[in-house]
């Protein structure tokens, strides 16, 4: 009875010990915390509580991690098995549907504890630089192990459900979003409107998530107790716990309806009503694989539509948001430069999100072959490839350009400050060289790995980033033109070698197909 | 179109680091005809296919596909040839139409050759009923035809392909074969590598057999499976019952080198004769002349699979 729970999760343990990116990993995150204290040990003198201010900062960092990258990891649990047709030959060995999803999110759920147990000793050095306690450090810990599980859990229920890995990261992050962010948003929302405390079944709804909110646990921890050290707490593994648990059991519940059999003979097309066939692809054109790409990668217009509600919520959400705790009268200047920061920042993630998809997507469908025998330039081939993702771009950069119309004198102010100060220009084309850079370096990455490449590339652009601050204060150029010279320099380095290199990477990973 | 081989490899070399994956190929393809491309897992095979599909680029040696350079010319080859992998190379959730839709556009066909070509290409990989269901849903066997659909949507002259056959049933396995003569009587030269070496043996005109990187046998298939050395050549010739005096009669043939009986207990005799002064009718002539009762009296061939095993080595490719 044992025996079968427990072989997928030793084939899982083994296979990750035999991996080339779990020891990279690992050390790449411990790199991360060195880095950190080996920043502050120079302001040590100079700073109240250093060691404080670097935990919170590690913990922040993982929290990011673990949604970033572990989401990915959780929902592929079964997903990868149905989209490898070998869920079918697991169901036909002695293993139960408990067996499966145990051994499959088991194996899971302790590569990411692992992961960031590791990281305890090093932390540990915090308490060294003052400001924060053994205990509190434990009690963080703590709460991202616990979120960890529910969130391992939610993704292996969508991963039951769901027929692709790519709906389930979708579903579990719409659901995660709603208790991590639109819970606290209504809360906070109720509070402003109510002026008060929220009461009432949805106030206590709210309130409860809101207090199990891992941020939000993590900043009364560390914060909330500093001075006075705080103790191991039950309330992360209480909530995290029992929604967890539930999660597993309601997989389990599920996993005879979505997970038996596959459709033998192909569904039909249904005919499609009047409004939906605006949704339908029309026929090709000229510009081929750029209509593929937009229809059947971006998901054409049906995804331009979900991408305009997305930033609508996250816009009027974060303004919402930010004028309920400010409780300020806001300019439309205010508004409109808002709504310029949260958009702006929503479309740097979809740029890098929608890079690493460019050609990731057609090396995991194995097409990458057929599409560059297609008798055309290779060059033609990316230009058409990259015109479909600027497309699918548009809801983002509508809310850019409608910011900037709501806050034309934001814009006259930004531009005079980048065309008359140095150090605004610098910045300026600093980042703005970054919105080229790292793009490319999803892209090139997504032809090095079939998965990860966007974690890999948030790492490696954050922690390249660190090491550069570092090694410039430690040769003394610490001013800021300096910095960003270089950086820029760098960076446009960078890009030439990724640009030239990405088209070499295109026919390897194709001939590899 | 020109009179060049429509395949012409030279000395290819393609290594991968340190391991030689195919090494001094040299072969030639006829136009218009279907070329079996045969050898154990990990011969070259598929290296080879990649090269002729301009995927992967040669490090030593010449390809030519109809007299162009697949270096230099690597736009017009593609043009002229359809690849298709041994794996599905699909975009799943479109339907059938608008996958051979978008390749055809890919292509540059205008919409009114486009919808000329999807239609006789599904009626040809008798797909036409299933024009919109999507891919993800259709079996194994028809992706494989629609596979084979988007390889003829811009009308190639050269047809690669890679293991077609690989997991289909029986049925499949031979309405695929049966879609395949028909190709090349339309012109279609078609460049074919498969494990399935029965329906080889009926299909191509010409077989190529690679072992651990190596041509071990390029040429006409009946050459291969023929068992004529020289001018000698063998018959086998099958009785309804024992004839006691058959073998002394045919022996004292002039021209005839040996006879004998097969098999104890079995009626079947071989024949080996010089065809250079000697002709098969007149050895059946003979045969008949003593009355004994002919079943069958046809050459001797051999199976492929003994060819395949007596030119390649055995065990797995280190």
């Amino acid at each position: 009875m044992i025996r079968p729970i427990f072989a997928l999760f030793i084939r899982s343990i083994r296979e990750d010990n035999r991996a080339k990116f779990t020891p990279i990993a690992r050390a790449a995150l411990v790199l991360v915390i060195l880095f950190f204290l080996a920043i502050n040990h120079r302001d040590f003198a100079r700073r109240p509580a250093p060691g404080l201010q670097v935990f919170f900062l590690v913990m922040v960092i993982n929290l990011f991690g673990l949604v970033l990258g572990g989401i990915t990891a959780f929902c592929s649990a079964i997903t990868e098995e149905k989209e490898d047709d070998t869920l079918g030959l697991l169901r036909m060995t002695n293993l139960s549907p408990v067996a499966i999803l145990f051994g499959k999110g088991l194996s899971r759920f302790v590569g990411g504890m692992l992961l960031i147990l590791s990281q305890i000793p090093f932390s540990m050095l915090c308490v060294t630089l003052g400001g924060v306690s053994g205990d509190q450090i434990l009690a963080g810990y703590a709460v991202l192990i616990a979120t960890l599980f529910f969130l391992c859990n939610l993704g292996l229920l969508m991963s039951v459900v769901c027929r692709k890995t790519g709906t389930a990261v979708a579903l579990t992050l719409f659901v995660g979003s709603a208790i991590y962010v639109g819970a606290p948003i209504a809360y906070f929302s109720m509070y402003e409107f109510g002026r008060g405390q929220p009461s009432g079944f949805w106030g206590e709804v709210f309130g409860y998530l809101l207090a199990n909110n891992p941020l939000y646990q993590l900043g009364t921890m560390i914060y909330g107790a500093a001075g006075r050290g705080m103790p191991l707490t039950v309330n992360p593994w209480l909530f995290n716990g029992v929604a967890g648990t539930s999660c597993f059991l309601l997989a389990w519940a599920l996993f005879g309806r979505f997970c038996s059999g596959t459709a033998e003979t192909a569904p039909k097309r249904k005919k499609s009503a009047k409004g939906a066939k605006l949704l339908r692809a029309p026929r090709p054109a000229a510009w081929a694989i750029a209509w593929k790409d937009f229809w059947f990668l971006q998901g054409g217009r049906r995804g331009l539509i979900s991408r305009f509600i997305g930033y609508a919520i996250l816009v009027f959400g974060f303004i919402c948001l930010v004028a309920f705790n400010t409780n300020n009268y806001m300019e439309s200047d205010d508004i409109g430069e808002m709504m310029m920061s949260f958009a702006g920042i929503g479309l740097c993630v979809e740029i890098v999100l929608g890079s690493a998809r460019i050609f990731g997507i057609e090396r995991r469908w194995l097409t990458l072959s057929s599409l560059i025998t297609i008798p055309m330039p290779l060059g033609r081939i990316i230009r058409q490839k990259i015109l479909a993702a600027i497309a699918s771009l548009t809801p983002g950069f509508s809310f850019v350009i409608l910011g900037g119309l709501i806050a034309p004198e934001s814009l006259e102010e930004l531009w005079r400050d980048i065309t008359r100060r140095e150090e605004s220009f610098l910045a300026f084309t600093y980042v703005a060289i970054h919105l080229i850079s790292i793009p490319l370096l999803a892209c090139w990455l997504s032809l090095k790995m079939r998965r990860g490449a966007v974690p890999a590339t948030i790492a490696i652009g954050f922690v390249g980033n660190v090491i550069f601050a570092v090694l410039l204060n430690e040769v003394g150029r610490s001013s800021d033109e300096a910095f960003l010279l270089f950086g820029i320099v760098v960076h446009f380095f960078l890009s030439v070698a990724l640009i030239a290199s990405i088209r070499t990477r295109i026919a390897l990973a194709a001939a590899a197909d | 179109m020109s009179d060049s081989p429509a395949i012409e490899i030279s000395g290819l070399r393609h290594a991968y680091k340190s391991h030689v994956a195919v090494s001094d190929v040299t072969f030639t393809v006829g136009q218009k005809s279907i070329h079996g491309f045969v050898g154990p897992n990990g011969a070259g095979k598929t290296t080879t296919l990649k090269v002729l599909a301009t995927l992967l680029a040669p490090q030593t040696g010449k390809v030519h596909v109809f007299g162009q350079d697949i270096v230099r010319d690597r736009n017009l080859v593609r043009r002229r040839i359809g690849y298709m992998p041994d794996h599905f190379s699909m975009y799943r959730q479109m339907t059938v139409f608008e996958y051979l839709d978008f390749f055809g556009a890919a292509y540059g066909l205008n919409q009114k050759q486009r919808d000329q070509t999807i239609g006789d290409v599904l009626a040809l990989t008798d797909m036409a009923g299933r024009r919109n269901d999507y891919i993800q849903g259709l079996s194994r066997g028809m992706q494989q035809r629609v596979s084979l659909a988007r390889v003829l949507v811009h009308d190639p002259d050269l047809l690669l392909l890679d293991e077609p056959a690989s997991g289909l049933d029986p049925r499949a396995r031979i309405e695929l074969m049966e879609i395949l003569q028909e190709l090349r009587s339309l012109g279609k030269t078609i460049f074919i590598s498969s494990h399935i070496l029965s329906e080889l043996a009926t299909l191509c005109d010409s077989v190529t057999i690679l072992d651990r990187g190596q041509v071990k046998y390029t040429g006409a298939m009946r050459g291969l499976i023929s068992a004529t050395e020289g001018d000698i050549t063998g018959y086998i010739l099958t009785l309804a019952t024992e004839h006691t005096g058959l073998l002394q009669t045919l022996s004292a043939l002039p021209g005839v080198t040996a006879a004998r009986q097969m098999e104890a207990g079995e009626f079947r005799y071989s024949v080996q004769f010089d065809k250079t002064r000697i002709g098969p009718n007149a050895v059946l002539h003979a045969a008949l002349s003593v009355e004994a009762q002919i079943v069958a009296f046809q050459e001797d061939v051999k199976h492929l699979n003994d060819a395949f095993m007596d030119l390649t080595d055995p065990g797995v490719r280190t």
